[in-house]
């Protein structure tokens, strides 16, 4: 029995909706054994995580009775298993194996058979492997006693065949899975490529034997790894209309195969995210509108019902929103987002991941920079600037600290300035630049800090900008922060607001 | 099979404690529930009858809508079996931890999920359920997923979890193997007790010089296959008649299983069988203290709870009862054999219709003999009636052929001589018909039918010696020798000769020997 901590009980017992909690409460009623872990949880259920150290004389009484926190926790966990016996097919097969062992035991045999053959029909359509593999392991059992019966349904030796092909096609699975892990890798690592060494290394995956065509795969789950890995790699190679045909084949394949969508309900997601994205980054706000509004549908299907699931749509949706409304000049409508997106930290607290809040309040500090909130926007920046993990987001890690550049020059705090553009060059001494612009930014800034006329500076990079927005890598680099609006704001002495607002008007109609 | 008939088998095939738990877990629910009516009355009934059924319960709306009754009895049945499995067996409670795993990420409770994950993951293996590994590794797929997006520094990578898949992989597919080697030698033994053809050797020997069999240790790459891999060796040295060879084998496997107790868990039919074949080493080198001993331990498996399912409880019966009875006519003590055949009697009433044909053989085989041992042939007749009655083609021939022969001997015991030309013939015309027929059969034919159909002289002791000496020179062939596994004609000549009991002459014949 693992150990468990009486924080571990309590977030169990926290997770629970009503409904699990009730169904708990019912079946913990009807075993006397398990009256103490009941008693336990009911003190727990209504305590706030910021009383659980304080000392309670009922639970410090209560946590007195040996491995009390372990049988409580499994108790819940055996309740769990009976509330979603019948919803999670996964269990539903696994019940289903149980019942074929426990024929087998009592020595029905043609109806061990019976069973037999009708679940792994069932598993066949879902292509659980894994499920067949055990199936057959049952299987050759009774394949032993059906020879000894003289009936012959099948051979060993078929079911052998039968085995290996498993193997080879979850085989297949792993080796897609690993190439998908080696191009999410190098994602993680470095956002997009930029130079033709690094479009070589994704054009190389696209390009092996795996990844070339769909004929290497033995499976439709193996077609999903597929069409996800190369469109990750497209999305990488910042060929938005490949990325967008890859991620569709997948929804497409996944939404005529229901079971698929159960099996990998993420990828779906992030499938359905990076179309998303792609109308986003295309500035068809409106699509994009439209797209989150489906989005936000799946909320209600089944294989989204569970607290991942559905903060990834929390998180996707509302960060879609962000995006479009911030970047398409609708500051009034993204404030609103931000003060739900903040209600549901609240709730959700450390189960939502530091990349999905990386990306929250890096937008939240784009968004109250373009609305000319800055000192919120310092606010958010801050809570991003003290996340220390050097290995998550480094895209916005470095564009956090430009935001970071234009915030106290908004706020007037030069002194501060210069440090923090020293500071910002030695960091940029071990991390590379990614783009022109950055280093731009930077140059720009400590021109400003020094000069009389800040006007001119301010016209001269505009050109520069527009300039080296011509360069289709470096406009990425205006997808994380408007700087182009921002410098036609100073030069032309209008709100970034209001210009972004100009920009995007046309953009709101596709 | 209908439902009905599932449903009625199911119920009769629960034993009290399974009962107990289903009354208990139904007690759970309030109120009335139609479907413990109907359990406790199919409990009730010997047979299947729906229309009995249907009358006891005609005042009762439930039987409008019979079949839906039946089929949540049903449900109700096997999903109280499956919490009972869980409750008693350690694959079934990690089996249901998995879904822990799942539950738990679903809640976005990482931590505890990885807690979870490692408890179960090493239970697996501490059972080497390679399924289940496969099964928890995908889940560990998505929760080093999660941990990394959290920060959580492990050194678990995926490359890491698809090579651990790949070995397990490796390992099913060993296991396999030999898997498909040992049925290859169980179907040979399902046919015959030693093997006799050129070819039949020849496929044995191949097997036995399998290049990852031959390798040992060195490539075996889990205890399930080395597990196997002695069970193949065993039943080959069986197959082989090279006793001292089966005895290594199937010893080994027998204390490499107890050192690893998680093994009988795992394998529990190749331990009981094991065992068996251990017994039958013993009886050969006349070491009746060690054979019974193992005997009372493999009944002392019967009450075992990792040994209650009905299959296992079959194997230990028929390994446990026949071994037993053959020890004691190997010994002569028939008579004690005879008092072990009402609880084999027993056994068979029980479990007959799930037996499988070869044990159902063997099983009547060794009746006969026992019977034939205490001069008690009018039984002996009725058992060896039901294995040359049974229309096995391809099963145990070798026990077929050789009840033919003591069927003639059965029936000059009785003095049936106006039957017996008839039988004879029956006999003859059917050694006739086989490719491959023995020459002790050709000589005992030739030879009995001098003794019992000829006219009874006083001559017929010196009959009975020329019987012997042809007897003796036909089995110095290592394969016809075989026959004396089944039936001592020695001890039946010798009996006849002496004018002793069958019994008697095979006490004087160990004695010698001894």
């Amino acid at each position: 029995m693992a150990t468990i901590s009486i924080e571990e009980l309590h977030d169990l017992i926290k997770s629970l909706s009503k409904s699990e909690k009730r169904f708990f409460k019912l079946t913990a009623s009807t075993d006397s054994d398990t009256a103490a872990c009941s008693k336990l949880f009911d003190e727990l259920e209504n305590l706030p995580s910021t009383e659980l150290l304080k000392s309670n004389k009922t639970i410090t009484k209560l946590l007195k009775t040996k491995n009390i926190l372990e049988e409580t926790f499994d108790v819940i966990l055996k309740s769990q298993r009976t509330f979603y016996a019948e919803s999670i097919s996964a269990y539903r097969i696994k019940d289903e194996i149980s019942n074929l062992r426990n024929l087998f035991d009592k020595a029905q045999y043609k109806q061990c058979r019976k069973m037999l053959n009708k679940l792994k029909d069932e598993a066949y359509k879902e292509e659980s492997f894994n499920f067949i593999l055990e199936i057959i392991s049952v299987e050759k059992q009774l394949l032993d006693i059906e020879n000894k019966f003289g009936i012959n349904f099948t051979s060993l030796d078929n079911l052998i065949k039968e085995e290996q092909e498993l193997i080879d096609k979850s085989k297949n699975i792993g080796e897609l899975t690993q190439a998908f892990s080696k191009v999410n890798y190098l994602v993680r690592q470095n956002m997009v490529a930029k130079t033709a060494k690094e479009f070589e290394t994704y054009d190389k995956f696209l390009n092996s034997a795996l990844l070339k065509n769909t004929s290497r795969c033995l499976s439709k789950k193996a077609l999903v790894l597929f069409y996800h890995t190369r469109a990750l790699c497209y999305s990488k190679k910042r060929d938005n209309d490949a990325r967008k045909v890859e991620f569709s084949n997948m929804i497409k394949l996944m939404d005529s195969n229901p079971f698929l969508i159960y099996e990998y309900p993420k990828r779906y997601l992030s499938a359905i995210n990076n179309v998303l994205s792609v109308e986003i980054e295309k500035a068809n706000y409106l699509t994009a509108e439209k797209l989150i509004n489906k989005f936000i549908e799946l909320k209600k299907h089944p294989a989204f019902n569970t607290t991942d699931l559905q903060l990834k749509i929390f998180t996707s949706t509302t960060n879609g929103q962000l995006l479009i409304y911030t970047d398409g000049g609708r500051t009034d409508k993204a404030i609103p987002v931000v003060n739900y997106i903040n209600e549901q930290i609240e709730i959700y607290q450390d189960k939502i991941n530091k990349e999905e809040l990386l990306i929250f309040y890096y937008n939240f500090a784009n968004l109250f920079i373009y609305a000319g909130n800055y000192i919120e926007a310092s606010k958010y920046l801050n809570l991003l600037l003290n996340e220390n993990d050097m290995h998550l987001r480094q895209d916005l890690q470095c564009f956090s600290r430009l935001q970071n550049i234009i915030l106290h020059f908004e706020l007037n705090k030069i002194p501060q300035l210069k440090y923090i553009i020293k500071t910002a060059h030695d960091f940029y001494k071990n991390q590379k630049y990614q783009f022109k612009t950055e280093k731009m930014v930077l140059n720009m800034f400590e021109e400003l800090t020094e000069t009389d006329t800040p006007q001119k500076v301010w016209e001269n990079y505009l050109r520069e900008f527009k300039e080296a927005m011509k360069d289709p890598y470096e406009k990425i680099a205006n997808y994380y922060f408007d700087f182009l609006a921002y410098i036609e704001s100073k030069v032309n002495g209008k709100p970034i607001g209001d210009i972004i607002f100009e920009k995007q008007s046309d953009n709101w109609k596709k | 099979m209908k439902p009905s008939n599932l449903l009625f088998d199911i119920i009769k095939s629960l034993n009290n404690e399974e009962v107990k738990y289903f009354r208990k877990v139904s007690s759970l629910q309030q109120g009335e529930k139609n479907y413990i009516k109907l359990f406790n009355y199919i409990s009730s009934l010997e047979e299947y009858d729906e229309e009995m059924v249907k009358v006891h319960f005609k005042n009762e709306t439930f039987i409008k809508h019979l079949p839906s009754e039946k089929n949540q009895l049903l449900h109700h049945v096997l999903k109280s079996l499956r919490h009972f499995r869980i409750e008693n067996n350690s694959v079934a409670q990690i089996n249901e931890k998995i879904k822990n795993i799942q539950i738990l990420f679903n809640k976005s409770l990482y931590k505890q999920a990885r807690k979870v994950l490692n408890e179960v993951k090493e239970q697996a293996y501490e059972y080497e359920l390679f399924y289940y590994i496969l099964e928890i590794i995908d889940l560990e797929k998505v929760v080093i997923d999660m941990e990394a997006h959290f920060g959580q520094i492990t050194n678990i990578t995926i490359e890491k979890l698809i090579e651990e898949e790949v070995d397990i992989y490796k390992k099913i597919e060993q296991l396999t193997h030999f898997e498909k080697l040992l049925s290859r030698l169980h179907q040979l033994s399902a046919k015959l007790l030693f093997v006799r053809t050129k070819e039949d050797v020849d496929e044995i020997e191949k097997i036995l010089n399998d290049a990852t069999l031959l390798n040992g240790e060195e490539t075996i790459n889990s205890q399930k296959s080395f597990i196997t891999a002695l069970h193949i060796k065993g039943l080959a040295a069986r197959l082989l008649n090279k006793p001292e060879e089966m005895f290594d084998a199937f010893q080994s496997l027998i204390f490499s299983m107890e050192n690893n107790p998680s093994l009988i868990s795992e394998l529990p039919k190749n331990y009981v069988q094991a065992h068996g074949y251990v017994v039958r080493y013993y009886a050969i080198k006349r070491m009746y203290t060690d054979g019974f001993k193992t005997i009372d331990k493999l009944k002392a498996l019967w009450l075992d709870p990792a040994f209650k399912s009905t299959d296992l409880q079959i194997a230990i019966f028929s390994n446990s009862y026949i071994n037993e009875m053959l020890l004691y006519a190997y010994i002569g003590q028939h008579d004690k054999a005879k008092n072990v055949i009402p609880a084999v009697i027993k056994g068979l009433e029980r479990y007959e219709a799930k037996i499988n044909e070869e044990e159902l053989l063997r099983i009547y085989q060794i009746i006969t003999m026992v019977y034939f041992g205490v001069g008690e042939y009018s039984k002996a007749l009725h058992w060896v009636n039901r294995i040359i009655n049974s229309n096995y083609a391809e099963l145990r021939q070798d026990i077929i052929r050789i009840s033919k022969l003591i069927n003639l001997i059965i029936h000059f015991e009785l003095g049936n001589e106006d039957l017996l030309p008839y039988i004879y013939k029956s006999t003859v015309r059917f050694v006739a018909s086989l490719d491959d027929s023995y020459k002790f059969e050709q000589h005992f034919l030739e030879h009995f039918k001098k003794i019992a159909l000829s006219k009874r002289e006083g001559k017929q002791t010196q009959s009975f010696v020329k019987f012997k000496e042809e007897m003796q020179n036909v089995f110095k062939d290592k394969y016809e020798k075989n026959a004396l596994e089944y039936f001592n004609f020695y001890a039946w000549l010798d009996s006849k000769i002496h004018n002793i009991s069958f019994s008697d002459a095979i006490k004087i014949r160990k004695q010698n020997m001894a």
